[in-house]
Formats: C-alpha cells, sequence, structure tokens
C-alpha cells in the first residue's frame, strides 16, 4: 500500500527552541550548577594558601599539614567515638519506638506518633542549651541538686564529656531513627512472619530468625545515615563541647574559620572539608546498597493487609514508661531547664529562695533591643523567601527528574541529593570563600542573602525528595492528554502537576521554613552583624556569658515556634504526610 | 486520513527488547471508522501512541492528512502539540482538579490552538450536549465525556484508545460544573 506522493512534507521546527522546556531546564541546571560548583570551591580552596583573593600557587601543603598533624587525629577520632554514642542511643531508641508503635497495640499510639515526628524540627542547639542548664559540672541544676542533697565534693554527672555531647545528639537523632526504622517495618511483609509462625516457631525466634534478618538491610541503612548526620552535627559539639575543649570535625573547622588570634585558615578548612566530602560519599554506597536490599523484602503492592499486632497486655506501662522516660530527657527536662534559668539573675536549684528571685525582667530588658528586633526580622525573612525558592527550583528538578526521558536525569538526581550526606556547614564555608572572593566585585559578603542562597541549594536535596515521591504519583496519561491536546510542556506543569501535587508542595514549603527557622550550623559560618538571625544571636550569647539572655531569648523562640508546629502537624496528619494509624 | 507505512516501535531494557510494533502498514480513510483488535501486548496502544507522537518510531513513516508528522528515515518528527488529533486514554486521564467544563475546554484554553473565550463556552457546551450532560452537578459517564472531549479541540482525527466498552465496565464519573 503505498501513500499518496501529493503528502505535504512539513519539517517540525528544528531551529525553534521550546522556551517551554527550556526554562525548566534553566532553573534545574542553575541549582545543579550551583551545588557542584560550591563542592568544587571547596577543593579549590584546599589547594591555596592566604586569604582568599590573595594570590597563591596551587599546593599540597594544606593536606601534608593536616596529615602531619597529631591534632587533626585527635579530631577524627574524637568525631568518631561522638558519631559511635550518637547512633548508639538513637539507633536503638528508634527501633524500639518504631517496633512499639508498627508492631504492637500500644495504647494511643498517635500521640506517640505525632510527638516524635514533629521533635525533628525542635532547635537541636537549645535542647543542648537545656543540657548543660541540667548537668554542666558547674552550673547544673542537678549536678548542684544533687551534691547538696548528698554533700558530695564533685558534679557526679558531667554533661561536657564526648559521652555527654553523644547522649544529647543521640536523643535528639532518635526521632529521625525512629522515622527511618518505622518506614522499614511498615513495608515489610508481614506474611513472612506468619507463615513462620503457622509452622509453629515461637514469637521470640521469629523475631530473632525472621524478622531481624529482613529488617536488618533496613537497619544497616539508618545507622550509615545517622553516622554522616552525627559526622556533620554542630549544634550539639558547638553548644557544649566547644566551650569545654572538645571538638568534632564541625567545631573544629569553625575554630579554624573563627580563631581567637590569627588569620582564618581556609585553605586548611578546605582540606578538612574535602576529606570528609570524599568520606560521606563513599558512604553512600553502602548506604544505597543496604537500601536496595531492604527494598527487597518489601511488600510490592500498595497496600496490603497487616500481620496482627503484638499484643502487649500490662506490658504497654514499660512501653509508654519508655517513651516517657524519652520525652522527658529529650524535651521536657532541657526546655524547663531554659525557661527555669531565664527567670533568675543566675543559675540556681528550684527552692522557694530562688522562686522568691525569680521574675521576667531579663524578658522585658531584651524585649526591644533593636539587634534582636533585626534578627528576628532577618530570620522571617529567610522564613518566606528560602522555601519559596526551594519549592520552586525543586519543582524544576523533580519534573525533569520524574517525567523526562533526558538521558541525564539521573545524573541531576544525584546532584540535587548531594547536600544530603555532605555536611552542609561545607557549603556554608565555600558560599562564605566564594563570596570574599567576589566581595569587590559584588558585595555579597556578610548580607544576609548569602545565607538565603546557602540554605536554598542545600535544601533542595529535602525539596526533590518529598517532590519526587508526589510526581511520581501523577499519572503520565493525564500529561499526555494535555499534550496531546497541544498545551506546552511550561502550561502542563504549572496547570496539569502543579495543582495535582499541592501537598508535597505544601509540606516541603512548611518544612523548610520551619528549617530555616531553627537553622545554626549554616548561619554560623555565614552570620556577621549585619545579618543576624535569631539562632546565631542566642549562640553570640551563649558564647558571650550571657547564658540568662540566651536562655530568654530561646524561650521566645520556642513560644512563637509552638503554634506554627502544631498547625504544620495538624496539616500533615489531614494530608497523610505523617501516618494517623500504623495499619 | 491517517496513513501508516512500515512503522516499526522496539521498547529496550537492558539487554531485553520488546518489538511493540513490526512492520505495520496501514490506511484509514476519511470518516472511517476503524477498529484495531489484538490480544493485550500485541501492540495496539504502542501503535496509537506512534500516530499521536507520545512514541517516536524508529522505522517508517506516519502521515496524518496531508502532513507527514514523522518519518524516521527523512528524520521527521512533530511533536505531540502540534499535531491535530484527539485522543482518549486507557486511564480516561480526566484531570480531577478541574471541573467537567475545564476539562472539556482545556485544549482551547491552553492549547496551542487556542480559542477566544465565547468561542470555547460555545464549543464546550456543544460538545457536552451531545453528551447530554447538564449543568450543575451531573454524573457523566466517563467514557462518554471522553469520546466527545476529542472532539471539542480542533482535531480532525479522534483515537479512542479504549477497548469496547461493556455495559457493566461503564464508569460513573461525578464531576460538578462550578467548583
Amino acid at each position: 500500500m503505498a501513500i499518496s506522493g501529493n503528502a505535504l512534507v512539513l519539517k517540525s521546527r528544528p531551529s525553534a527552541i521550546d522556551w517551554s522546556q527550556a526554562s525548566i531546564g534553566i532553573v534545574a541546571g542553575t541549582a545543579a550548577l550551583a551545588i557542584v560548583g560550591l563542592l568544587l570551591t571547596i577543593v579549590w580552596m584546599s589547594l591555596r594558601t592566604g586569604v582568599p583573593g590573595q594570590p597563591s600557587p596551587y599546593t599540597l601543603s594544606n593536606y601534608a599539614s593536616l596529615l602531619a598533624d597529631p591534632y587533626s587525629y585527635r579530631v577524627m577520632v574524637t568525631t568518631l567515638i561522638f558519631s559511635a554514642v550518637t547512633i548508639a542511643v538513637s539507633v536503638p531508641l528508634g527501633f524500639v519506638f518504631a517496633w512499639l508503635i508498627e508492631r504492637t497495640d500500644l495504647p494511643y499510639k498517635a500521640v506517640a506518633m505525632s510527638l516524635l515526628s514533629i521533635g525533628i524540627l525542635f532547635p537541636t542547639f537549645l535542647k543542648a542549651m537545656g543540657w548543660v542548664f541540667l548537668c554542666h559540672p558547674r552550673i547544673g541544676v542537678i549536678n548542684i541538686f544533687l551534691m547538696q542533697l548528698f554533700g558530695l565534693k564533685s558534679a557526679p554527672l558531667n554533661i561536657a564529656t564526648l559521652g555527654g555531647i553523644g547522649f544529647v545528639q543521640g536523643l535528639t537523632l532518635a526521632p529521625l531513627s525512629y522515622v527511618m526504622i518505622s518506614a522499614a517495618l511498615r513495608g515489610m511483609n508481614p506474611a513472612l512472619v506468619e507463615a513462620a509462625s503457622v509452622h509453629g516457631v515461637n514469637k521470640w525466634r521469629t523475631l530473632v530468625r525472621v524478622e531481624l534478618p529482613l529488617v536488618w538491610p533496613a537497619l544497616l541503612s539508618a545507622i550509615i545515615w545517622m553516622f554522616t548526620v552525627a559526622i556533620a552535627a554542630f549544634d550539639v559539639p558547638g553548644v557544649i563541647g566547644m566551650a569545654n575543649n572538645i571538638f568534632t570535625f564541625s567545631t573544629a573547622v569553625y575554630f579554624m574559620i573563627n580563631p581567637n588570634e590569627g588569620l582564618p585558615r581556609y585553605g586548611l578548612s578546605g582540606a578538612y572539608g574535602t576529606i570528609m566530602v570524599g568520606l560521606s560519599l563513599i558512604l553512600m554506597i553502602p548506604y544505597f546498597i543496604a537500601l536496595k536490599q531492604s527494598h527487597r523484602y518489601q511488600i510490592i503492592s500498595g497496600k496490603s493487609y497487616q500481620s496482627r499486632p503484638v499484643e502487649l497486655g500490662r506490658w504497654w506501662i514499660l512501653g509508654w514508661g519508655t517513651l516517657g522516660a524519652y520525652f522527658l530527657l529529650a524535651f521536657v527536662l532541657p526546655l524547663l531547664a531554659i525557661f527555669w534559668v531565664s527567670l533568675l539573675p543566675y543559675v540556681q536549684v528550684p527552692s522557694w529562695q530562688a522562686l522568691a528571685a525569680a521574675s521576667f525582667e531579663r524578658y522585658s530588658a531584651i524585649a526591644f533591643d533593636s539587634a534582636l528586633l533585626q534578627a528576628a526580622l532577618n530570620t522571617l525573612l529567610l522564613m518566606v523567601i528560602v522555601p519559596t525558592l526551594i519549592v520552586v527550583m525543586s519543582s524544576a528538578i523533580s519534573w525533569i527528574v520524574t517525567r523526562s526521558r533526558l538521558r541525564w536525569r539521573v545524573a541531576l538526581d544525584a546532584i540535587a541529593f548531594l547536600p544530603h550526606p555532605v555536611p552542609n556547614l561545607l557549603f556554608a564555608l565555600a558560599i562564605a570563600y566564594f563570596a570574599l572572593l567576589v566581595s569587590n566585585v559584588i558585595p555579597l559578603y556578610g548580607t544576609i542573602f548569602v545565607l538565603m542562597a546557602v540554605y536554598v541549594i542545600c535544601w533542595i536535596s529535602f525539596g526533590t525528595r518529598v517532590l519526587n515521591n508526589s510526581m511520581i504519583q501523577v499519572h503520565r496519561e493525564l500529561e499526555e492528554a494535555a499534550q496531546v491536546g497541544g498545551v506546552s510542556t511550561f502550561r502542563i506543569l504549572c496547570k496539569v502537576i502543579v495543582p495535582l501535587i499541592r501537598p508535597g508542595l505544601v509540606y516541603a514549603w512548611i518544612w523548610t521554613s520551619l528549617s530555616a527557622y531553627r537553622e545554626l550550623t549554616m548561619a554560623v559560618f555565614l552570620a556577621s552583624p549585619k545579618s543576624q538571625v535569631l539562632s546565631t544571636y542566642i549562640w553570640g550569647q551563649w558564647h558571650g556569658g550571657g547564658l540568662g539572655d540566651a536562655a530568654a531569648i530561646a524561650v521566645i523562640m520556642m513560644t512563637v515556634m509552638s503554634p506554627l508546629v502544631t498547625s504544620f502537624w495538624i496539616y500533615a496528619r489531614r494530608q497523610q504526610h505523617i501516618a494517623t494509624s500504623a495499619a | 486520513m491517517i496513513g501508516i507505512r512500515s512503522l516499526r516501535k522496539t521498547f529496550k531494557t537492558g539487554t531485553d527488547a520488546a518489538q511493540a510494533v513490526d512492520g505495520v502498514d496501514l490506511q484509514v480513510n476519511e470518516k472511517e471508522f476503524f477498529a484495531l483488535l489484538g490480544l493485550s501486548g500485541s501492540g495496539k496502544t504502542t501503535l496509537l501512541r506512534c500516530v499521536a507522537g507520545l512514541e517516536r518510531p524508529e522505522a517508517g513513516e506516519i502521515v496524518l492528512g496531508e502532513q507527514v508528522v514523522s518519518s524516521a528515515e527523512r528524520g521527521i518528527f512533530i511533536s505531540p502539540e502540534d499535531r491535530a488529533i484527539g485522543m482518549v486514554f486507557p486511564s480516561y486521564a480526566v484531570w480531577p482538579h478541574m471541573t467537567v467544563f475545564e476539562n472539556v475546554a482545556f485544549p482551547l484554553t491552553d492549547g496551542k490552538r487556542k480559542l477566544p473565550r465565547a468561542k470555547v463556552r460555545e464549543r464546550v457546551m456543544g460538545a457536552l450536549e451531545m453528551v447530554q450532560a447538564p449543568g450543575g452537578n451531573a454524573s457523566v459517564t466517563k467514557s462518554r465525556v471522553l469520546r466527545y472531549l476529542g472532539r471539542s479541540s480542533a482535531g480532525a482525527i479522534n483515537l479512542p484508545d479504549r477497548s469496547w466498552p461493556m455495559p457493566a465496565q461503564r464508569s460513573k464519573l461525578s464531576l460538578s460544573f462550578a467548583r
């Protein structure tokens, strides 16, 4: 059968650029370039000496001095021990909570789930401050109390030790480990467990011989993840460790850039940073292997039946006891301690005399401090602009990754993911260096815009995780139908996809907005007198000796945050981002 | 008129290759109603998607009307937005966040062959009347709405990709006219 020879041949327009698609590509490409650019800046930094802008030959001397200095090894060992303690505290806790909530008939589960899910958001450095007020050898309230009670000569509890800061960090990371492990438990195929019981294997044996082996890949991936978080952690080592001469990787780098005397050592910090980048990237290999393995044991279909939960009977008391003890240690005690200290002129054990001295005097004294108000304003600015930019850029990237057929979309996804394992403080360091370099041409250094930029660049990694997930659920044919109807790609993104992924967009927006509120690590590397935010203001007070004032601002910060977090929690529950039931 | 000559489309995954369409020759004339029958997996949907421009065949030619829209040998490929067709998808592809009116009107309000608003209303209401969908909250048979979705756009060619509707399988779709 031949086609009529008169058929008109109209070439598709090869020279016309599809601006619709190009605009998405430009946005995504800019983000990717920024991420890669900052990482390369760290490596570049490590190969130079002197101050940015000063001519310098390319040299490996930074690495040489790093390797020759026993201090570097001390820092490395300190960091490793710190991470080990953190994992030892957070992972078992997370496992217990996950097991209690997903696998048993614990009463009032929803309360526990919500508190744990939201607990991730509360500022870590505030909890660290609270623990100093509780268990510091000199000013810790609990220590003073015990010493008075038992007539002790020295403080029995010391939080300002490696074990102590590991403990506090572990407490703050337990909710994260709970979220990861519970996802694994929820996805586990119950048929595998039930087959064992049908064949007469008792509950304990099933746990050891069936459940544990099935869940260990997910556990391993959680452990590796916790490790990457721990080695990058700054809040707790910064608040508790630094003043007591305990330096982990993050605080060591901070100290290098903000020394008491001498010039900042950018080159050396770049060397430390490059090693850390390498280490965190290498850690991703076993992470993804373990993750892939854990997916093999998961239920393939979306909704499957859940196995019968373990009946706790009266053991529920122990279950809630554990949860209660955790909430007490992780939230209630430290926050109460902060509140208590904010009311007093100096740290005292709670007593009737102390109560007499308590007042809100501090609050009225600091309330209208102009620097504080400026910091609050800056924080608000960040809380609005950063998430908006993140959502826009993540949409573009996620669209390309999930919907397009471009060959390099996997690489794009990998680049967007990078700021997760790589310590964020390194991005802050790199952008500070870059800003200094161009400070003659573009006056960016010390402004709020550098902070804005690095927050956006780092948290696109979070935004794309959420939006990848959302976009995948939109049926491809909804787009194709629009395409066939003649609608351009950009319009499809705006009018078809965005309305359908709105819950994911809102979730990502609110989460990153609250993250901007609580972030200390990156802010501390970039803040200047002109660009303070609430967290760095408190940090300044803390290290300047104004512990009481720091406590007061912390209380204000938490009071303002609570309604925000609560409304977020209500929203997330309704949108099923937080599971409302284990079933 | 739809003309297909020596069309070939293969899907590769790793080392495996699935030959979905292998050397198909076909001609459907004007005003002709053509039905493709075949077992599942025989390549019916793939063929329709090639005609729509959602898949790029590696060999063969497709002509729509007077226009060659796809030719692997001559390096021609016109993207789906620029082909004058309508298509009904296997999953129905009804946009859940839009009303019935907006669904039917979407190609006319946002597509490349946009019409002025008055004309859009006229066209859409006409199409919906054919389906007998009154205003207000209306239950409309999915398949009916979509059969005429294609007609509301400027498409001269209609590609309903649905199996022959069995009465028991017709699903009711409740969409409202007003949000």
